[in-house]
């Protein structure tokens, strides 16, 4: 369904030229929902963005493809792509922030996409955005509201109810429980799952955190510093993890506000702007070898799909 | 609920806006109080004015009174318009301000109006081309209007008028004509002057508005839901970006006042600011204060406007 | 990212990139191809004010009853006054005045902006809230007419006009430093030195102050161009001394004496480049600055 391979993007910045992602293979299958895990600079919010090609200016995608049943998403114009974009793949944003306009009503807002993509007009068009809220939770009295009068639970739901609208067969879910507290995060990840299952969607959950991910991945790419850790199904990176990085997370927990994990990994992590050679995670790694400040990303352990680029992963 | 906020809302403004009105009414009466000298007789009382005038202005003014006494005649008469004898004309101030003040507002409405629309336009094409060759073009030209002092290039364009000829550079209409063709062609000098001087500054503000909103969430929301740029930039950045600029209008129209203060001194145009040129050459303090106490509550005013049509466009505040 | 993470860093920043001295700053800042033309235009009008007796090929106030409007000719390169004074020579002058009152107004209107801003935001509250509607009153007034009735009233002398467009032009610094502060307020170590009962005023000082003034000096810059502007709106008013030497006083005797509209541009014009120029030197310079020291401004 979709398959990353070699995908290299950069950002020019005043201060260099960063390395958001390096080398990246990634493969998703029809319906099933893949989790992409990592801190904040790995490179998994940039991925997302390559996805819909909706990257900043000054990102640039230096090599590599995305593909999506066989079509090169780089290869498409502007116009096909944008055609493309909302209507067969949608993105979920943080929606406790700032995803919603202000200035428009949230039927206005939610019926929006049908409406760029001609599938229906006017009163029509909002009468299916109701629709959909109602199906998302989202009640009458809120139909008319702006956002501010929402609370951060109920914006998150009316920014599903805005991607799936127009039934897409990806949904790419960017920190979408972020900023939200622990009973409305379990609510949105189980509506997140059950709309996943009933319209057969492929979808990317990308996340700092490991811990919800579980919850409603089927697969998990850890990503670090712009590069694949590991990756595996879900019970073969909870139960048998192989790089020392996913047994760190997995030891994580978020903080209070969600956005950042008081972790015992010690370290910062590393910068983008300037990426040591060898391990990017050796640095932080307890099980460091000499040989790690020479590693080359060769593939450490593989058996079936899941693998982990490490050179050391019998220690872990 | 929501009602009762934004009447809250609208309340606070009100009250600002008298409590304005009264500071500039008693910095006022302060300042003409504090002036070396004998300050009653510097503003009430000229060799100019006739006996009986001043006589009038003793008892309106209550000026044998003790000072509070003078303070609350001074509010009761600023209130109602009564701002006292020019020492020039001899006539009551306001009898000179009213006229002069349509004049002025004849010429700064159009001007306004223009250089906003012009302003939000050419910051709207600047912003969406950010940091190209046209939006660095569009930008310099509106900062070197910007920085033209506007007598300068009022002069400049009475310079221009001469040398070509037929185009009136003074005054309101022609001796003997009331026609609107010589009103218009009267104003389109100093028309011209207020717009260019004064289009640069919201230019530069909607194109910072503009690309602030341009890097907000929602506008990524609207790229991933497949919106094109026209549906980005008009249905989503400029409503938003069009906020602070109401807010920004207001603060400024201090600035279009002193502009056509300028711009009415040099084409000798009859309005409130000719009038404070005039005035400041012949030392005629009483309309001085008349018409910085007019020009003054007509920039509150139209910033208490302003903020009640923000609470009407932003739901935020009508939907608190 | 809220905007008191995005100060931090940028303070973080601004440190990293520049290093401390003055060195690392000029080389940050030569790289900005507009703050140094600003830089370079300011220079230049500052040697102008400097060289003016060595430069101007006449005395500026030497009145020539016989020569009084003439147009330029190779003794008078920009013709004489309408008292026959050598124009050249007065537009050399007349940066002098320029700068003066730029710098010295600039001066004032920062300074009480800082206290202002600093202290409305440091303590917040009720102390805030007055301050800051006296701010928004100062801000929404016509100044300028503001100033003219003042200085009318009080006497247009130089000293008096400084006094007056410093101590009204203060509002814009107030907020931003203001806004400023709220967000610095809230660092780990400023709130751990109020939690520990630190004096205000060495808080503000000592530990506030420093963070804010980057900004303030892109400000003091630009204030320099606004009080210029002022100071020629007013001169051309009349609202000022006509002994002194000023751009803005020589366009009003052009107007005054009917030279604009006797086509005399070589009286008009060039004071009048020399106001847009030193204008754009100081707002260039200011901006370059800001652009500098402000994150929201720049790149990804």
């Amino acid at each position: 369904m979709i398959s990353v391979n070699k995908l290299n993007v950069s950002y020019k910045t005043d201060s260099g030229v960063a390395r958001a992602i390096t080398d990246l293979d990634m493969d998703v299958h029809e319906g099933e929902t893949m989790g992409l895990v990592g801190e904040s600079g790995s490179g998994k919010s940039t991925l997302g963005l390559a996805m819909m090609r909706i990257l900043p200016k000054n990102a640039q995608i230096l090599s590599g493809s995305i593909q999506v049943d066989g079509t090169d998403l780089m290869s498409l114009s502007t116009g096909k792509m944008r055609r493309l974009r909302g209507e067969t793949i949608s993105m979920v944003f943080q929606g406790a922030m700032n995803s919603l306009n202000p200035l428009m009503t949230i039927e206005r807002q939610v019926s929006e996409p049908l409406i760029i993509h001609n599938m229906a007009q006017g009163e029509d068009a909002l009468e299916r955005g109701r629709e959909v809220l109602r199906k998302v939770g989202l009640k009458s009295a809120v139909w008319k509201q702006y956002p501010h009068q929402l609370s951060g639970g109920m914006k998150q739901r009316a920014v599903i109810a805005m991607a799936i609208i127009t039934n897409p067969k990806i949904l790419i879910a960017d920190e979408p429980t972020t900023g939200l507290d622990v009973v409305t995060q379990m609510a949105i990840v189980k509506l997140l799952k059950d709309t996943q299952r009933e319209r057969n969607i492929t979808m990317i959950f990308i996340s700092h955190d490991l811990p919800i991910v579980t919850k409603i991945a089927d697969r998990i790419s850890i990503m670090y510093g712009g590069r694949l850790m590991e990756s595996g199904t879900t019970s073969e990176i909870v139960r048998s993890p192989r790089h020392p990085y996913t047994t760190k997370l997995l030891a994580s927990v978020p903080d209070v506000r969600g956005d950042h994990l008081i972790s015992g990994i010690p370290g910062e992590p590393v910068s983008a702007l300037r990426l040591p050679a060898g391990c990017l995670f050796r640095e932080r790694c307890e099980n460091a070898l000499k040989e790690c400040s020479s590693y080359n990303y060769e593939i450490g352990y593989q058996e079936k799909d899941h693998v982990a680029f490490c050179i050391n992963t019998g220690a872990v | 609920m929501a009602a009762a906020s934004y009447s809250t809302y609208l309340a606070r403004r009100v009250i600002l806006t008298v409590v304005s009105v009264f500071i500039i009414i008693s910095f006022n009466f302060l300042l003409f109080r504090v002036l070396p000298g004998n300050p009653i007789t510097l503003l009430y009382r000229s060799p100019r004015l006739t006996f009986n005038q001043e006589k009038a202005l003793s008892i309106e003014f209550g000026l044998n009174r003790p000072e509070w006494v003078q303070y609350i005649l001074y509010v009761k008469n600023a209130l109602e318009g009564n701002f006292g004898i020019s020492y020039y004309y001899k006539v009551s101030v306001t009898s000179k301000i009213i006229p002069a003040l349509e004049n002025s507002l004849i010429l700064l409405i159009p001007a306004t109006i223009i250089s906003i629309l012009l302003g939000i336009y050419t910051g709207v094409f600047s912003a969406w081309r950010e940091n190209t060759k046209a939006d660095v073009a569009v930008l310099q030209t509106a900062m070197a209007f910007y920085a033209m002092p506007t007598f300068w290039l009022g002069g400049i364009f009475i310079l221009i008028a001469i040398y070509i000829g037929g185009i009136p550079v003074a005054g309101e209409y022609s001796v003997g004509s009331t026609s609107i063709i010589n009103l218009m062609e009267h104003m389109a000098l100093p028309l011209l002057t207020l717009v260019l001087v004064y289009y640069g500054q919201f230019t530069i503000m909607m194109r910072n508005s503009l690309r602030d909103v341009l890097s907000e969430d929602y506008i990524l929301t609207a790229y991933a839901k497949g919106a094109d740029s026209k549906r980005i930039l008009y249905s989503h950045a400029v409503p938003n970006a069009m906020l602070p600029m109401i807010s920004l209008i207001a603060i400024n129209l201090g600035l279009m006042v002193t502009g056509a203060i300028l711009v009415e001194t040099v084409f000798s145009w009859p309005g409130i600011g000719y009038l404070i040129y005039q005035s400041i050459g012949h030392l005629d303090y009483p309309m001085l204060q008349g018409a910085f106490i007019i020009v003054t509550f007509s920039v509150v005013l139209a910033n208490l406007l302003a903020d009640i049509i923000y609470g009407l466009v932003d739901p935020r505040i009508r939907y608190r | 990212m809220n905007s008191q993470t995005e100060v931090m860093d940028y303070i973080k920043g601004s440190m990293r990139r520049t290093g401390s001295g003055v060195l690392g700053f000029w080389n940050r800042y030569k790289r900005n191809k507009i703050g140094v033309a600003g830089l370079g235009i300011i220079i230049f009008f500052t040697l102008m004010a400097i060289l003016a007796p060595v430069i101007s090929p006449y005395n500026p106030n030497t009145i020539n009853s016989s020569l009084y409007l003439s147009p330029p000719s190779s003794a008078h390169l920009l013709g004489t006054d309408s008292l026959g004074r050598d124009l050249l020579s007065r537009d050399f002058y007349g940066a002098q005045i320029s700068l003066i009152v730029g710098f010295a107004a600039a001066a004032i209107s920062v300074f009480v902006g800082l206290v202002i801003g600093l202290y409305s935001g440091y303590f917040g509250g009720w102390a805030d809230e007055i301050l800051m509607r006296v701010t928004d009153f100062f801000l929404v007034i016509p100044t300028l007419v503001f100033m003219i009735v003042i200085a009318a009233v009080i006497g247009p002398s130089l000293v008096n006009v400084i006094l007056v467009i410093g101590l009204l032009s203060w509002p814009s610094t107030a907020r931003t430093i203001r806004s400023m502060v709220l967000s610095i307020k809230n660092w780990p170590f400023i709130e751990s030195a109020m939690i520990n009962g630190g004096k205000s005023n060495y808080i503000i000082f000592r530990h506030i102050a420093p963070n804010v003034f980057p900004v303030v000096f892109a400000n003091a810059v630009m204030s320099v161009a606004s009080a210029i502007f002022a100071q020629a709106s007013l001169v051309f008013l009349g609202v000022g001394d006509i002994t002194d030497i000023s751009w803005g006083g020589t366009i009003h005797n052009a107007f005054a004496f009917g030279a604009v509209s006797a086509g005399m541009w070589w009286y008009v014009i060039p004071p009048g480049l020399f106001i847009i120029l030193v204008i754009l030197g100081f707002t260039m310079t200011g901006y370059s600055l800001e652009e500098m020291f402000n994150p929201k401004k720049r790149g990804f």
